[in-house]
């Protein structure tokens, strides 16, 4: 049986207000508040405590005699102004959930009434994937900052940095923006506002992470112009810091030189012996950065034939999708589940990068998978450094094979709960018993 | 209106998954709510609650901005349904807040072809919580649903017969507690008929009233099940008298009060004897000399005051029932009552521990409700039942010795060299003093800093507190020394106190 059409109608995707809170809650001095239904508050805040920040969510009880109160927007500005009393926040993101954006709660005027509210929208039937909430958020953050007026002390030959990046790669961009002769004045999302501040204020900025168009915009209309993609892998990291360069005004020879060390650097780890000439990998990623990673692994030899995202295509896509499908690889944007189960199985990889549903039934079928966000979110990704990296983790996961399966045949004979049945476990392996495997593998 | 901090509590539409989900059996069900509502209570709260990656049989609307404006989700749910209802005997329509909110016509599509069923549940998610729903469902599943269902055969078995009613997905440690229940069930000569949802198939509902009994898991959901059915009623107990007033009560009603009794004996000898050597053990002093507090779902709570005040003899500094905070209007505001009165031990979720954290209180926090991103799949830690009793009081006794330990004298290492050139220091100052090369001024304690000082030992557990007085004043003076100053601020006692915490 094989009811996959059913849920293929999701883009995979937490609820994306999470993606919304992971901003705004590790922001010092925001105190967000939630305005929704106690089952949001509930999963998100669980959410948000052990994948944002370890800090308090604030919301209202709202049952549905509430929505049919005429006095609920007083009533919620008179209690946000409690909290400002009491609490002292400089900021206060209120974030309209589905069940109050359909009811027409209306932040924008309660925003209005008091400065200290940043009024954000995010809904699981509007905001796509919460990879784009992060989007919604960062924009209502630098609306909010261009209203205050904290943009106009332009900075020329300054770069500032826009996604969520591993703390080792923000010092990576640091000083290569100081070999450059630029400099790099921020990082963003990050837990200090006056970095928001700071980015805009400068003359480039370095857009990471596919999902910003929003964000951009807001740079765009106070003219601050920006460059897509990372210094990810050979040929992304040499055209990544002409482009830059360009953009932001640095000597064109010296970026020349810098770019080809930084590019030799990075072939040398790639050609080198953490190659992975040989590894079929699927990469199935959410928030843009699987394009990068996707690159850097055929680079350095490996079989991709799979790069799936839940964000949607934009210009900030286009040089690395171009590049995949150049190379006959199949991209698909706004991936369900469904279809990363279907390549999984179609594809058969050594290594399944992937969420947390898809990976398990990866670890089902013998291949070594791994959660993307705790693996490889949560390590260095930029220049050589970020190369070894992660191509050292994939040389580790492949080793970790031989435990995996260990493992898994020992519940081969048993009825236990699965993804998939047995019978697909070994007609994907291609053989009819488990220890033959192990042979295979030992081959 | 106030607004909460932390809302601790979800809705009724939770409730009803985690109610369905885990029994066994051809059935699926829709959910009819967009994409947080599908993958925030299935994959990302069920990963950490009970630690499993996929639901297979769980499907949704995935409800559109379209959907919210003009359409309803009714369309949708005909043509999933339209696709499941081949596949399955049953289909559950679960609605959800947004579902509710734009009325959302489910209902509708309840009907039954060839012998294949919709139903559509109305979890009152806009104004019930989780308890409420697992409640309802539960009734409704037992009343409504059953009646569909085939009879299945009555259990053959020379043994009375007993329902476990609960647990559900998303209860805390349900699995150890699940365990430890049907190991007294079997241990006094009775038989599981139904293990209502947890470990059943959906049929199994047409055999609940073969039972002599029920025991129901939680007092927080599954009592209306129980009054419909009319049994005698047990509850899951913690704590020794709470277990044995459970056994004895199951006995009689099952005319099995002689097994059970000699259970209880038996037990005294087995499971209990670790519990009886701690008690007996120095161990036992310090929790007459301790405090805790606990912030849990009813029985938890009820539970934990019970045996850890009443029968282990720790002074109890805060009590609060995590519905109690929503369905009265006296809600007690948990942060505060920590600050006011800092426990030596506190049983609470992941919000308690962020706020001892926060506060940098020297509370140690032990998991014992939801939410809380821990795995707790282990059989082998159950707080109910004799079990229980040792596993709870292995883990207070254990945390409460670790304090202990941590104000055991230590050297670290990276500061060893330092402490050599300071005693090298101090030597030589000494040895000036008595040479009548230097004369040393007394550092000196203002009133304030000495109030700040009986204010931060009252922190510090009773047990530990005059090892703890001497450090303070000592290292104390010490930072004041290195700093040229002839007194003791209040920041140098803060500065030494947070190092107890290492």
């Amino acid at each position: 049986m094989e009811p996959i059409k059913s849920i293929k109608l999701a883009t995979q995707s937490p609820c994306p207000a999470f993606g919304g809170l992971r901003i705004l809650t590790r922001l010092e001095g925001f105190l967000p508040i939630l305005l929704g239904n106690h089952g949001c508050y509930y999963g998100l805040n669980f959410l948000s405590h052990f994948y944002a920040a370890r800090k308090s969510i604030y919301a209202p009880m709202l049952y549905s005699i509430d929505f049919t109160d005429r006095n609920l927007h007083h009533k919620l500005l008179e209690a946000i102004q409690q909290i400002i009393r009491e609490e002292k926040p400089e900021f206060i993101p209120v974030i309209n959930l589905c069940v109050a954006t359909t009811v027409g709660i209306d932040i924008d005027e309660m925003a209005r009434q008091i400065p200290e509210i940043i009024p954000i929208r995010i809904t699981g039937f509007g905001t796509r994937s919460h990879a784009e909430a992060k989007d919604v958020a960062l924009e209502g953050i630098f609306k909010k900052l261009k209203q205050l007026g904290d943009h106009k002390l332009r900075e020329p030959k300054a770069v500032a940095a826009v996604g969520e990046i591993f703390p080792a790669d923000a010092i990576t961009l640091e000083n290569l923006m100081v070999k450059l002769g630029l400099k790099f004045r921020a990082q963003v999302p990050s837990k200090d506002i006056n970095d928001f501040r700071k980015a805009l204020n400068v003359s480039t900025i370095a857009c990471l992470h596919p999902f910003y168009t929003k964000t951009m915009r807001q740079f765009s209309e106070v003219g601050i112009d920006h460059i897509a993609g990372a210094p990810v892998g050979i040929e992304n990291t040499y055209n990544w810091i002409k482009e830059i360069a360009a953009k932001a005004g640095a000597d064109a020879a010296l970026a020349e030189k810098v770019a080809r060390e930084e590019q030799e650097a990075v072939r040398q780890v790639v050609n080198g012996p953490l190659n992975l000439k040989g590894a079929r990998i699927l990469v199935a990623g959410y928030e843009g950065i699987e394009l990068l990673v996707a690159r850097l692994l055929i680079e350095a030899g490996a079989d991709v034939p799979y790069v799936s995202t839940s964000i949607g295509k934009s210009a900030l896509t286009e040089a690395d999708v171009n590049w995949l499908l150049a190379r006959g690889i199949e991209v698909k944007f706004r991936k369900s589940a469904a279809d990363d189960l279907v390549a999984v199985k179609k594809y058969k990889p050594d290594i399944a990068l992937a969420a947390t549903d898809v990976a398990a039934m990866g670890k089902e079928l013998g291949s070594a998978s791994v959660y993307f966000t705790n693996l490889i979110s949560a390590r260095p990704l930029f220049l050589a450094h970020g190369a070894e990296n992660i191509l050292g983790l994939m040389h580790h996961l492949l080793k970790s094979r031989n435990s995996l399966n260990r493992v898994r045949e020992f519940f081969q004979d048993t009825e236990m709960a699965r993804s998939i049945p047995v019978q697909e476990v070994q007609e994907y392996l291609g053989c009819s018993s488990c220890s033959a495997c192990d042979d295979r593998e030992a081959n | 209106m106030q607004m909460i901090r932390d809302v601790d509590l979800t809705n009724g539409y939770w409730g009803a998954l985690y109610v369905l989900a885990p029994m066994r059996g051809n059935f699926c069900v829709i959910i009819d709510g967009p994409i947080g509502c599908h993958y925030v209570p299935v994959d990302s709260a069920l990963n950490y609650t009970d630690a499993i990656p996929y639901l297979q049989n769980v499907y949704a609307t995935h409800i559109l901005e379209g959907d919210v404006a003009l359409d309803g989700t009714l369309n949708k749910l005909k043509k999933l349904c339209g696709e499941l209802i081949d596949h399955y005997d049953d289909i559950f329509i679960l609605s959800c807040q947004e579902s509710e909110i734009i009325s959302s016509e489910g209902s509708m599509l309840e009907a039954e072809v060839d012998g294949r069923r919709i139903w559509y549940i109305h979890t009152r998610s806009l104004d019930s919580d989780d308890f409420q729903g697992r409640d309802d469902l539960m009734l409704h599943l037992y009343k409504h649903v059953a009646a569909k269902l085939p009879r299945q055969p009555k259990k053959t078995s020379d043994k009375p017969l007993v329902n476990i009613i609960g647990p559900t997905f998303g209860n805390f440690n349900h699995y150890a507690d699940f365990a430890e229940v049907k190991r007294i069930v079997h241990g006094i000569g009775a038989e599981i008929n139904v293990a209502f949802p947890f470990e059943c198939a959906l049929h199994d509902v047409t055999r609940l009233d073969d039972a002599a009994a029920n025991i129901i898991m939680y007092q927080e959901y599954g009592q209306k099940l129980g009054e419909a059915m009319g049994k005698p009623m047990f509850f899951g107990p913690i704590g020794l008298e709470a277990t044995q007033e459970f056994i004895v009560g199951l006995g009689e009603a099952l005319g099995l009060r002689q097994q059970a009794e000699a259970f209880i004996a038996e037990e005294k000898r087995t499971t209990l004897q670790g519990f009886w050597d701690v008690w007996r053990s120095p161990h036992q002093d310090i929790f007459r000399t301790n405090t805790f507090g606990v912030y849990a779902h009813k029985t938890y709570a009820d539970g934990l005051s019970r045996f850890l005040r009443d029968e282990l003899g720790f002074e109890q500094y805060i009590y609060g029932v995590k519905t109690d905070r929503y369905r009265s209007k006296s809600a007690m505001n948990i942060e505060e009552a920590l600050l006011e009165n800092p426990p030596t031990l506190f049983f609470g979720c992941v919000n308690e521990k962020i706020y001892i954290t926060e506060h940098i209180l020297p509370t140690r926090f032990l998991p014992a409700a939801t939410p809380m991103p821990i795995v707790c799949r282990s059989t082998g830690t159950p707080f109910m039942g004799f079990a229980g009793v040792v596993y709870i009081t292995q883990i207070v006794s254990n945390e409460l010795f670790d304090i202990l330990y941590s104000h055991i004298h230590i050297e670290y290492t990276p500061e060893k060299d330092k402490r050599r050139r300071d005693r090298e220091t101090a030597r030589k100052e000494w040895e000036d003093q008595l040479k009548g090369k230097l004369v040393i001024t007394e550092v000196k304690w203002p009133e304030e800093t000495l109030a700040h000082m009986e204010k931060v030992l009252k922190k510090v557990p009773f047990f530990v507190r005059v090892s703890a007085s001497k450090m303070l004043k000592v290292e104390s003076e010490k930072i004041a020394k290195e700093q040229f100053r002839d007194y003791v601020t209040i920041e140098d006692v803060d500065q030494v106190y947070s190092r107890f915490k290492r």
